[in-house]
């Protein structure tokens, strides 16, 4: 069974991403939103502190590319060497840009300034072959137990490939149209990717060229993407069936940042139960953070908020997510 | 393939059970139900934010109907266990989805389950609690005893107390064992054998001593004891009271 859930995982994977069977990997998680400024940051850094805490060694990575600024978070100065220096420069080796933190279990890479990024005129589509490697085989290599990737807003492809690829993706959002509107329209991207890689994986590129078209070029049609597939069902039988697998192989971890009234805690729940019902994927609703100025407070003095007001609200919810993720990963990524 | 075989079949179904509809397990209580109906209510209310952009308004009434119809159905106990059982007619569900702790052992836990109700039902199961076992004396079992008992009371006055005297020599039992396994007071019982009725309390608790009394005896239809015994104290307090 566990086997299946696997196979089924990989299905879902960009195709440069090769994946050795046999070899153990570390359980993924990626941070994402679709739009900027939802607090993406401040959750990867006191989340990755807090399963640190727990015992298990954790690789924080920024992959925010042109944005990142987690190293702020735990009050270390601007890298030397980042992420860009290793994909886009060939530097350095991957080891010298793991910086160890002031948490415990806790290992950063930072993902380098935008310049850096641009600096190449034409960028190679499969940039980040080597990250994927080096995600893959962090447990054998550096014996990581948690990937933690925390992405930059919007749609690219790189962020939706990570999000989509994560063993759980976590999709933060705040209590206003416009984060929900963006929340929705990442999912919809994400979902668009998957039928790519099943296509690609399955060598089936006429179907899934079929199957985009029916879900994503029919803007009249009002019905869910859930009741899309199930009426595809019977015109791509095995297509449909390894999408589902797919789907059900990763989860969909749901917060809600900045929760300020009732209404907000409302909405919450609403899009914990549209978001399987509409979409189909499995969603675990891992909780809500309340407005807390522990937050701004401690990021101001360039500390976690979760070590720097461990008895505040915001770092007991942090932690009960954390034990969510963790207890509801599939168990051969976790346990050796 | 041409673009028109993309359209779906019009009379393709997506079948959805109540319990997918309202998300509940399919053992859930009424409790379970009724929160989960609440819940799906608040999300598929009108101009919901959380429904932005995805356009759904049309779907939401559908939905909203459909919620309507399993709670329905749900609610009531009866029409919910017709509807299991068609979900297990149609192999949609079987009936571990719905009984949890039955035994796994296929057809026979089918039969069994009927039973158990019944039993259930009946209290078979459980033996029932030490307090509310009826306790009886050695002797009422031998029908020697039992004999004996109907001689002395189809010979005595069935409302004087001296003939409970015999019965109760005649089954060995003193007034001390008689007042543990009765927990009630010996000076009831011994008035009651002496008839002295001005130490007696009201009528009504007498013939529940009575009834202990002869219980524990295991004397046959000792009502019409009973009754002979309380008409004639009931008789002597009108008199009493008359007289004062």
């Amino acid at each position: 069974m566990d086997h299946d859930i696997a196979r089924a995982w990989q299905t879902g994977l960009p195709m440069f991403a090769n994946l050795d069977p046999q070899e153990p990997i570390a359980s993924i998680i990626a941070v994402g939103s679709g739009k900027g400024g939802v607090g993406k940051s401040t959750l990867s850094a006191n989340l990755a502190a807090k399963i640190g805490q727990s015992g298990r060694r954790v690789l924080l990575m920024d992959l925010d590319i042109g944005g990142a600024n987690l190293h702020t978070y735990f009050g270390l100065p601007t890298p030397a060497y980042t992420l860009a220096d290793y994909v886009v420069y060939n530097r350095i080796s991957f080891e010298q840009i793991l910086q160890p933190t002031s948490v415990a279990n806790v290992l950063l890479v930072s993902g380098g300034k935008e310049e850096l990024w641009s600096e190449p005129s034409d960028l190679p589509v499969d940039l980040f072959t080597q990250v994927w490697q080096k995600i893959l085989s962090a447990r054998t290599a550096y014996n990581i137990d948690t990937i933690l990737i925390d992405l930059g807003a919007g749609t690219q492809k790189h962020t939706i490939d990570f999000f989509s690829s994560a063993h759980m993706g976590i999709l933060t959002v705040l209590p206003e149209p416009t984060s929900i509107e963006n929340a929705y329209s990442f999912l919809k991207t994400v979902l668009w990717h998957l039928v790519d890689h099943t296509g690609m994986r399955t060598q089936l590129f006429e179907e899934a060229a079929h199957i985009k078209v029916h879900l994503f070029q029919n803007p009249t049609s009002q019905r869910s993407y859930r009741h899309k597939l199930q009426e595809l069902q019977p015109l791509y039988p095995f297509f449909i069936k390894e999408l589902q697998r797919l789907l059900l192989s990763r989860k969909i971890g749901m917060v809600m940042n900045q929760v300020r009234c009732q209404k907000d805690i409302e909405i919450y729940r609403s899009m914990c139960s549209i978001i399987p019902e509409y979409f189909g994927y499995p969603t675990q609703p891992l909780g809500y953070v309340n407005y807390d100025e522990a937050a701004w407070k401690s990021l101001r003095n360039r500390r976690l908020a979760v070590t720097d007001f461990p008895h505040s609200l915001l770092a007991k919810k942090i932690e009960s997510m954390s034990l969510q993720i963790l207890s509801s990963l599939p168990r051969d990524t976790t346990d050796e | 393939m041409n673009k028109l075989e993309l359209e779906p079949r019009p009379h393709y179904e997506i079948h959805t059970d109540f319990y997918t509809v309202l998300a509940v397990a399919k053992n859930a209580t009424q409790m379970m139900i009724r929160e989960a109906y609440v819940r799906r209510k608040a999300t598929y209310v009108e101009n919901n934010p959380a429904f932005y952009s995805l356009g759904m308004d049309a779907q939401s009434q559908e939905n909203i109907l459909e919620v309507e119809r399993a709670y329905a159905l749900l609610m009531d106990p009866d029409k919910r266990e017709i509807y299991n059982q068609e979900l297990i007619q149609q192999k949609i569900a079987t009936i571990h989805d719905f009984h949890p702790f039955l035994q796994r052992n296929g057809a026979s836990a089918r039969e069994t389950l009927p039973d158990y109700e019944r039993k259930s039902r009946e209290g078979q199961l459980r033996p029932k609690p030490v307090f509310l076992q009826r306790r009886v004396c050695e002797q009422a079992s031998v029908p020697a005893v039992q004999e004996k008992y109907e001689k002395i009371i189809a010979a005595g006055d069935p409302s004087d107390g001296t003939l409970y005297r015999i019965l109760r020599e005649t089954a060995q039992v003193s007034l001390d064992h008689i007042h543990q396994q009765t927990k009630i007071n010996v000076d009831h019982f011994l008035h009651i054998e002496d008839n002295q009725w001005e130490a007696l309390p009201q009528p009504i608790y007498v013939k529940g001593f009575l009834r202990s009394y002869f219980e524990f005896l295991g004397v046959k239809d000792h009502n019409r004891l009973v009754e002979a015994f309380i008409t004639r104290y009931e008789n002597w307090v009108q008199k009493e009271k008359s007289k004062s």
